[in-house]
């Protein structure tokens, strides 16, 4: 199910639909900080220092590197969508839980190489539990722009626009996120 | 808004819900981050980014 789509299709008019994106949003905050406390927990378990730092770099540029050399990204994941059964108990808790399963990675498409080099870069920098938190928290809200987006447009050209950058918003998520874990390890090394 | 005409206003509508528009403000953001030597909180940022960056599978 297509959580852009789902709202769009609300039938309560686009101000019905930003109030649903609202619980939305705080679902995939919610899923996505419960995903990061995980992070963060793992990662309590080791001592941060440069050389964590470097690895978690090496990784992070690799992956960026495939990200950009592969037509599709195909690294580990459930690739489960999200069923309609949610919305059984009403839109707001069926918003609610899709939001959280969704922002958590428990059921969606990872199509971009960007996720797994932030996990990469919570598990390896000098980050604190705080920081990872806050990172988990975003992440899920970043999720929500889109559909959010497509409420806004209301017209076809969100979907055609988003199709034709949708490999160039993967990748340049991946090369961001790849150009932190250097930084952060040259910041750690000096 | 009420005083452009239907297209301007469209077009309007298209920047402003382009994806990426956000991912543009998102990594401008991480990358002043950077340059301010403060990779912890960039990493903060571009998590957001990374949530954008999926928005093909929303």
């Amino acid at each position: 199910m297509n959580s852009a789509w789902t709202l769009r299709a609300s039938g309560g008019g686009r101000g019905y639909a930003i109030r649903l994106w609202l619980v939305f949003v705080a679902g995939l905050a919610i899923g996505g900080a419960l995903s990061a406390t995980a992070i963060g927990l793992v990662a309590a378990l080791w001592p941060h220092s440069a050389v964590s730092a470097v690895i978690a770099a090496a990784i992070a540029v690799s992956l960026a590197i495939y990200d950009f050399v592969v037509s599709k990204v195909d690294l580990p994941q459930r690739r489960s969508l999200i069923p309609q059964e949610v919305f059984l108990r009403g839109r707001g808790a069926g918003f609610l839980r899709f939001g959280i399963e969704f922002g958590s990675g428990m059921r969606t498409f990872v199509t971009s190489a960007s996720p797994y080099i932030l996990i990469v870069m919570l598990l390896g920098l000098p980050v604190s539990f705080l920081q990872t938190i806050l990172a988990g928290l975003l992440f899920g809200a970043g999720r929500s722009i889109g559909p959010l987006q497509a409420v806004i447009s209301d017209n076809d050209y969100w979907s055609r626009d988003l199709g034709r950058a949708s490999r160039l918003l993967e990748r340049l998520g991946s090369a961001l996120a790849a150009s932190v874990a250097l930084t952060a390890a040259l910041t750690t090394l000096w | 808004m009420a005083v452009l005409g239907s297209a301007p206003r469209l077009a309007l509508r298209r920047v402003l819900t382009s994806p990426l528009l956000a991912i543009a403000l998102l990594g401008g953001l991480t990358l002043v981050l950077l340059a301010q030597r403060r990779p912890e909180w960039a990493l903060v940022t571009v998590a957001a980014a990374s949530g954008v960056s999926l928005s093909g599978s929303t």
